[in-house]
Protein backbone atom coordinates (compact mmCIF):
# COMPACT_ATOMS: atom_id res chain seq x y z
CA UNK A 1 0.00 0.00 0.00
CA UNK A 2 1.30 3.47 -0.82
CA UNK A 3 1.55 6.14 1.86
CA UNK A 4 -1.02 8.14 -0.11
CA UNK A 5 -3.65 5.38 0.00
CA UNK A 6 -3.60 5.40 3.81
CA UNK A 7 -5.36 8.75 3.79
CA UNK A 8 -7.87 8.22 0.99
CA UNK A 9 -11.36 6.83 1.53
CA UNK A 10 -13.10 5.47 -1.57
CA UNK A 11 -16.16 7.64 -0.79
CA UNK A 12 -13.89 10.68 -1.08
CA UNK A 13 -12.89 9.98 -4.70
CA UNK A 14 -15.25 11.44 -7.29
CA UNK A 15 -15.35 11.90 -11.05
CA UNK A 16 -17.20 14.91 -12.43
CA UNK A 17 -17.48 16.41 -15.91
CA UNK A 18 -17.28 20.05 -15.03
CA UNK A 19 -17.56 22.75 -12.40
CA UNK A 20 -18.66 26.36 -12.73
CA UNK A 21 -15.60 27.71 -10.94
CA UNK A 22 -12.55 26.77 -8.88
CA UNK A 23 -14.50 27.71 -5.75
CA UNK A 24 -17.11 25.07 -6.63
CA UNK A 25 -14.48 22.33 -6.93
CA UNK A 26 -12.97 23.17 -3.54
CA UNK A 27 -16.42 23.36 -1.93
CA UNK A 28 -17.35 20.01 -3.48
CA UNK A 29 -14.14 18.31 -2.32
CA UNK A 30 -14.57 19.81 1.15
CA UNK A 31 -18.12 18.47 1.27
CA UNK A 32 -16.83 14.93 0.60
CA UNK A 33 -14.60 15.21 3.67
CA UNK A 34 -17.35 16.88 5.72
CA UNK A 35 -19.79 14.07 4.90
CA UNK A 36 -17.39 11.56 6.42
CA UNK A 37 -16.93 13.72 9.51
CA UNK A 38 -13.21 14.28 8.82
CA UNK A 39 -13.51 18.08 8.78
CA UNK A 40 -16.11 20.73 9.54
CA UNK A 41 -17.42 23.34 7.10
CA UNK A 42 -14.99 26.00 8.33
CA UNK A 43 -12.11 24.00 6.90
CA UNK A 44 -13.81 23.90 3.50
CA UNK A 45 -14.31 27.66 3.60
CA UNK A 46 -10.66 28.14 4.63
CA UNK A 47 -9.49 26.16 1.59
CA UNK A 48 -11.36 28.59 -0.65
CA UNK A 49 -10.15 31.58 1.37
CA UNK A 50 -6.49 30.56 0.97
CA UNK A 51 -6.76 30.77 -2.81
CA UNK A 52 -8.72 34.03 -2.65
CA UNK A 53 -6.02 35.50 -0.44
CA UNK A 54 -2.87 33.93 -1.84
CA UNK A 55 -3.77 33.14 -5.45
CA UNK A 56 -3.66 29.92 -7.46
CA UNK A 57 -0.25 28.70 -6.25
CA UNK A 58 -1.95 25.50 -5.04
CA UNK A 59 -1.89 24.44 -8.71
CA UNK A 60 1.59 23.03 -8.12
CA UNK A 61 2.04 21.35 -11.48
CA UNK A 62 0.15 21.20 -14.79
CA UNK A 63 -3.46 20.02 -14.22
CA UNK A 64 -2.97 19.29 -10.50
CA UNK A 65 -4.15 21.36 -7.52
CA UNK A 66 -3.50 20.67 -3.84
CA UNK A 67 -6.36 22.28 -1.90
CA UNK A 68 -5.59 22.82 1.77
CA UNK A 69 -5.83 25.21 4.73
CA UNK A 70 -4.42 25.58 8.23
CA UNK A 71 -6.05 23.05 10.61
CA UNK A 72 -7.29 25.64 13.14
CA UNK A 73 -9.09 22.91 15.06
CA UNK A 74 -11.39 22.14 12.12
CA UNK A 75 -9.93 18.75 11.22
CA UNK A 76 -10.79 15.63 13.22
CA UNK A 77 -9.03 13.06 11.05
CA UNK A 78 -6.20 13.16 8.51
CA UNK A 79 -7.75 12.64 5.11
CA UNK A 80 -7.40 13.38 1.41
CA UNK A 81 -10.27 13.73 -1.08
CA UNK A 82 -9.60 13.36 -4.80
CA UNK A 83 -11.78 14.98 -7.46
CA UNK A 84 -11.19 14.25 -11.13
CA UNK A 85 -12.58 17.02 -13.34
CA UNK A 86 -12.87 15.68 -16.87
CA UNK A 87 -13.31 19.02 -18.64
CA UNK A 88 -10.95 20.84 -16.30
CA UNK A 89 -11.51 24.07 -14.42
CA UNK A 90 -9.50 27.29 -14.44
CA UNK A 91 -7.80 28.48 -11.26
CA UNK A 92 -6.18 31.42 -13.01
CA UNK A 93 -2.68 29.89 -12.95
CA UNK A 94 -0.38 31.31 -15.65
CA UNK A 95 0.99 27.93 -16.81
CA UNK A 96 -0.78 25.02 -15.10
CA UNK A 97 -4.49 25.49 -15.94
CA UNK A 98 -6.88 23.80 -16.54
CA UNK A 99 -6.96 21.78 -13.34
CA UNK A 100 -8.14 18.23 -13.97
CA UNK A 101 -7.28 16.62 -10.66
CA UNK A 102 -7.77 18.16 -7.23
CA UNK A 103 -6.42 16.71 -4.00
CA UNK A 104 -8.12 18.25 -0.94
CA UNK A 105 -5.78 17.72 1.98
CA UNK A 106 -6.92 17.88 5.60
CA UNK A 107 -4.50 17.25 8.47
CA UNK A 108 -4.99 17.61 12.19
CA UNK A 109 -1.73 19.54 12.72
CA UNK A 110 1.24 21.05 10.85
CA UNK A 111 3.47 18.01 11.11
CA UNK A 112 0.74 15.72 9.74
CA UNK A 113 -0.02 18.36 7.09
CA UNK A 114 3.50 17.94 5.79
CA UNK A 115 3.29 14.13 5.89
CA UNK A 116 0.18 14.20 3.72
CA UNK A 117 1.78 16.62 1.23
CA UNK A 118 4.84 14.43 1.16
CA UNK A 119 2.72 11.33 0.49
CA UNK A 120 1.14 13.02 -2.54
CA UNK A 121 4.47 14.40 -3.78
CA UNK A 122 6.22 11.05 -3.44
CA UNK A 123 3.44 9.46 -5.44
CA UNK A 124 3.34 12.09 -8.19
CA UNK A 125 7.12 12.22 -8.60
CA UNK A 126 7.25 8.58 -9.69
CA UNK A 127 7.16 8.47 -13.49
CA UNK A 128 3.95 7.07 -14.95
CA UNK A 129 1.91 7.31 -11.73
CA UNK A 130 0.29 10.53 -12.88
CA UNK A 131 -0.48 9.17 -16.34
CA UNK A 132 -1.95 6.06 -14.78
CA UNK A 133 -4.29 7.91 -12.41
CA UNK A 134 -5.32 10.33 -15.15
CA UNK A 135 -6.38 7.33 -17.22
CA UNK A 136 -8.67 5.94 -14.50
CA UNK A 137 -12.40 6.18 -15.21
CA UNK A 138 -13.99 5.24 -11.88
CA UNK A 139 -13.39 5.70 -8.15
CA UNK A 140 -12.70 1.97 -7.82
CA UNK A 141 -10.02 2.07 -10.52
CA UNK A 142 -8.40 5.14 -8.99
CA UNK A 143 -8.45 3.64 -5.50
CA UNK A 144 -6.85 0.48 -6.83
CA UNK A 145 -4.23 2.50 -8.70
CA UNK A 146 -3.11 4.48 -5.66
CA UNK A 147 -3.25 1.46 -3.36
CA UNK A 148 -0.90 -0.69 -5.39
CA UNK A 149 2.76 0.25 -5.28
CA UNK B 1 33.61 26.30 1.82
CA UNK B 2 31.40 28.98 0.32
CA UNK B 3 27.83 29.03 1.49
CA UNK B 4 24.56 29.99 -0.14
CA UNK B 5 21.25 30.61 1.55
CA UNK B 6 17.90 30.01 -0.13
CA UNK B 7 14.36 30.70 1.04
CA UNK B 8 11.30 28.98 -0.43
CA UNK B 9 7.98 30.78 -0.08
CA UNK B 10 4.33 29.71 -0.24
CA UNK B 11 1.10 31.06 1.23
CA UNK B 12 1.06 29.46 4.63
CA UNK B 13 4.67 28.27 4.86
CA UNK B 14 3.85 24.69 5.79
CA UNK B 15 3.12 22.22 3.00
CA UNK B 16 3.93 23.59 -0.41
CA UNK B 17 7.04 25.57 0.53
CA UNK B 18 8.38 22.57 2.43
CA UNK B 19 8.06 20.36 -0.64
CA UNK B 20 9.74 23.12 -2.64
CA UNK B 21 12.51 23.32 -0.02
CA UNK B 22 13.19 19.59 -0.27
CA UNK B 23 13.15 19.55 -4.07
CA UNK B 24 15.36 22.66 -4.32
CA UNK B 25 17.86 21.05 -1.92
CA UNK B 26 17.85 17.95 -4.14
CA UNK B 27 18.40 20.13 -7.21
CA UNK B 28 21.46 21.79 -5.57
CA UNK B 29 22.85 18.38 -4.54
CA UNK B 30 22.65 17.18 -8.13
CA UNK B 31 25.38 19.67 -9.13
CA UNK B 32 27.80 18.17 -6.56
CA UNK B 33 29.50 21.50 -5.87
CA UNK B 34 31.67 22.19 -2.82
CA UNK B 35 29.04 24.57 -1.53
CA UNK B 36 27.26 24.76 1.82
CA UNK B 37 23.60 25.17 0.85
CA UNK B 38 20.94 26.14 3.40
CA UNK B 39 17.30 26.09 2.33
CA UNK B 40 14.51 27.39 4.58
CA UNK B 41 10.78 27.61 3.89
CA UNK B 42 8.52 30.49 4.87
CA UNK B 43 4.97 31.72 4.48
CA UNK B 44 4.64 34.93 2.49
CA UNK B 45 3.91 37.06 5.57
CA UNK B 46 7.12 35.82 7.24
CA UNK B 47 9.26 36.15 4.15
CA UNK B 48 9.99 39.87 4.11
CA UNK B 49 13.39 41.35 4.82
CA UNK B 50 15.30 38.14 5.46
CA UNK B 51 18.91 37.72 4.50
CA UNK B 52 19.36 35.24 1.67
CA UNK B 53 21.01 34.78 -1.72
CA UNK B 54 17.84 33.84 -3.57
CA UNK B 55 14.15 33.13 -3.16
CA UNK B 56 12.30 30.33 -4.95
CA UNK B 57 8.54 30.66 -5.09
CA UNK B 58 5.35 30.22 -7.13
CA UNK B 59 3.89 32.65 -9.70
CA UNK B 60 1.26 33.92 -7.21
CA UNK B 61 3.93 35.44 -4.96
CA UNK B 62 6.38 36.83 -7.49
CA UNK B 63 5.04 40.38 -7.50
CA UNK B 64 5.20 40.62 -3.71
CA UNK B 65 8.70 39.23 -3.48
CA UNK B 66 10.44 40.85 -6.45
CA UNK B 67 10.28 44.20 -4.68
CA UNK B 68 11.96 42.78 -1.59
CA UNK B 69 14.62 40.45 -2.98
CA UNK B 70 17.11 40.78 -5.84
CA UNK B 71 17.01 37.15 -6.91
CA UNK B 72 13.53 35.66 -7.16
CA UNK B 73 12.97 32.48 -9.17
CA UNK B 74 9.47 31.33 -10.09
CA UNK B 75 8.69 27.62 -10.14
CA UNK B 76 5.73 26.53 -12.25
CA UNK B 77 5.94 22.78 -11.70
CA UNK B 78 6.93 21.80 -8.17
CA UNK B 79 7.38 18.15 -9.12
CA UNK B 80 9.51 18.70 -12.23
CA UNK B 81 13.16 18.21 -11.25
CA UNK B 82 14.14 19.35 -14.76
CA UNK B 83 12.65 22.80 -14.20
CA UNK B 84 14.05 23.03 -10.67
CA UNK B 85 17.56 22.08 -11.77
CA UNK B 86 17.45 24.53 -14.69
CA UNK B 87 16.57 27.41 -12.37
CA UNK B 88 19.12 26.40 -9.73
CA UNK B 89 21.68 26.19 -12.52
CA UNK B 90 20.79 29.73 -13.62
CA UNK B 91 21.43 30.96 -10.08
CA UNK B 92 24.70 29.04 -9.78
CA UNK B 93 25.94 30.56 -13.04
CA UNK B 94 24.93 34.03 -11.93
CA UNK B 95 26.77 33.54 -8.63
CA UNK B 96 29.86 32.26 -10.46
CA UNK B 97 29.78 28.71 -9.10
CA UNK B 98 29.13 27.22 -12.52
CA UNK B 99 30.27 28.32 -15.94
CA UNK B 100 27.55 29.33 -18.40
CA UNK B 101 27.30 27.84 -21.87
Amino acid sequence: MTELAKYVDKDCIKFECSFGSWEDVLMYAGKLLENKGYINHNYTKDMVELVRKCGPYIVVMPEIALGHARPNGNVSQNAIAIVRINDGVSFGHPTNDPVKLLFAIAAVDDSKHLELFQAIADYLMIDDNLTRIMNCQTSEELMKEITNE
Amino acid sequence: MDSIKIITVCGAGVGTSTLLRMNIAKAFDSFKLPLDVTVENKGLSMAKGLHCDAVFTFPSFYDDLKNVYDEVYVINNLMDMGELKAKVRELLIKKGYLKGE
